[in-house]
């Protein structure tokens, strides 16, 4: 790892969110995630110990591990956004709001793009994480932003769903082809076998035909 | 959506009748903040009681101490047609939290000394309301009373 690399740190209780925030990182060149914490108290320590630059940290974080079915706090992540910024002022911390299920469920699984609030009330900024670094630190001490799923990569996703489905329509006309071609061979040895078996027949029936006429002829 | 309507959805507000919800409404006003900005400070005079209309809010807690957990710890998020800032109604209407804006938010605030006055002289809407706000509180202390729990189960 370079020292130009930006190291980034994300929380969230949510495995599912804690893939969508890695990524975001890794989408990004220059970036890579030093740690993945599952709670306030985990990403407090990573913090401390790992000095990122960026942290990406889920509002919902809960206090103390636990199982998701748990009635727990999670209600940790502004706490341990503000404790980061303030323990550690270099690093940018961030408070990425979940997309909200009807937002997911409108765009579907597509690359995730994270933003931040901007000047205007409610304007919503694209923003790359060494963005994030511009600026004094107390100027990026804590930010509020959220996460985007992208419709490009929608696209992206749908062309490799095609993709599969192609490979799996093309890997099934083979083998039917094959089967087909196996009958079609199997036909003509059985249509060889019912001809020789009319000839081996009508020999039979003639041959009996001969012997009948020579029976009768030597009687008279 | 009208201040009225907002203040109807609020589980506070919701038993009252239009009548009432109109007065109300006449010493409310909506109010706008952006993501991070501090809504009220504890130790400072409640002069609002607030319905969330949209975004989400921390309550938030100062610590005496800077502490192993930080200066502040949340104990709550309010959440749509919520009400919070409730010292406004309880003596001495004082805010006991710190109330941060986790997303660009929109309010419905009203006015705590013109509020209290119309429960004062409406004992039938004060004691209305006073139920209802009994109601919602206890409820949110049986949740955390269940958090608590939970939480001190997987400690041992």
């Amino acid at each position: 790892m370079s020292d130009s690399t930006l190291r980034v740190v994300v929380a969230s209780e949510r495995p599912e969110f804690r893939q969508m925030l890695a990524g975001v990182v890794e989408r990004e060149p220059g970036a890579v995630v030093v740690g993945q914490a599952e709670n306030s108290l985990r990403a407090l320590a990573l913090a401390r110990q790992l000095r990122p630059q960026v942290a990406l940290v889920d509002p919902e974080l809960p206090y103390i591990a636990g199982h998701e079915s748990q009635r727990l706090s999670r209600m940790s992540g502004l706490d341990t956004a503000v404790n980061i910024s303030h323990e550690l002022p270099s690093v940018a911390a961030v408070l990425v709001s979940n997309p909200q299920p009807a937002e997911a469920a409108a765009t579907g699984p597509g690359d995730p793009q994270l933003w931040v609030y901007g000047e205007t009330a409610g304007a919503r900024m694209p923003v790359r994480l060494h963005d994030l670094m511009a600026g004094t630190p107390a100027a990026r001490r804590l930010v509020f932003g959220g996460i985007k799923l992208g419709e490009a990569v929608v696209t992206r996703a749908t062309l490799a769903e095609v993709a599969d489905k192609l490979v799996l329509c093309g890997g099934l006309g083979i083998m039917g082809g094959l089967g087909l071609m196996v009958t079609l061979v199997l036909a003509g040895a059985g249509i060889a076998l019912a001809a020789g078996g009319a000839a081996t027949l009508l020999l039979g029936f003639a041959g009996k035909l001969v012997a009948s006429a020579r029976a009768r002829a030597a009687r008279d | 959506m009208t201040m009225k309507n907002a203040l109807k959805e609020c589980g506070v507000f919701c038993t009252l009748g239009n009548a009432d919800l109109d007065q109300i409404e006449k010493f409310s006003s909506v109010e706008d903040y952006q993501a991070g900005a501090t809504i009220f400070t504890e130790g400072t005079s409640s002069q609002k009681l607030y319905v969330l209309q949209s975004g989400k809010v921390a309550l938030q807690m100062q610590l005496p101490n800077q502490s192993r957990v930080g200066r502040r710890v949340s104990v709550d998020i309010v959440t749509r047609n919520e009400a919070f800032g409730w010292s406004a109604l309880v003596e001495p209407h004082l805010y006991t939290l710190m109330a941060v804006c986790l997303e660009p938010t929109r309010v419905v605030a009203v006015d705590a000394g013109k509020l209290r006055s119309l429960l004062d002289e409406d004992k039938r809407v004060g004691y209305e309301l006073l139920k209802r706000l009994i109601g919602v509180v206890a409820s949110r202390l049986e949740e955390t009373r269940h958090v608590l729990i939970s939480e001190r189960l997987m400690v041992v």
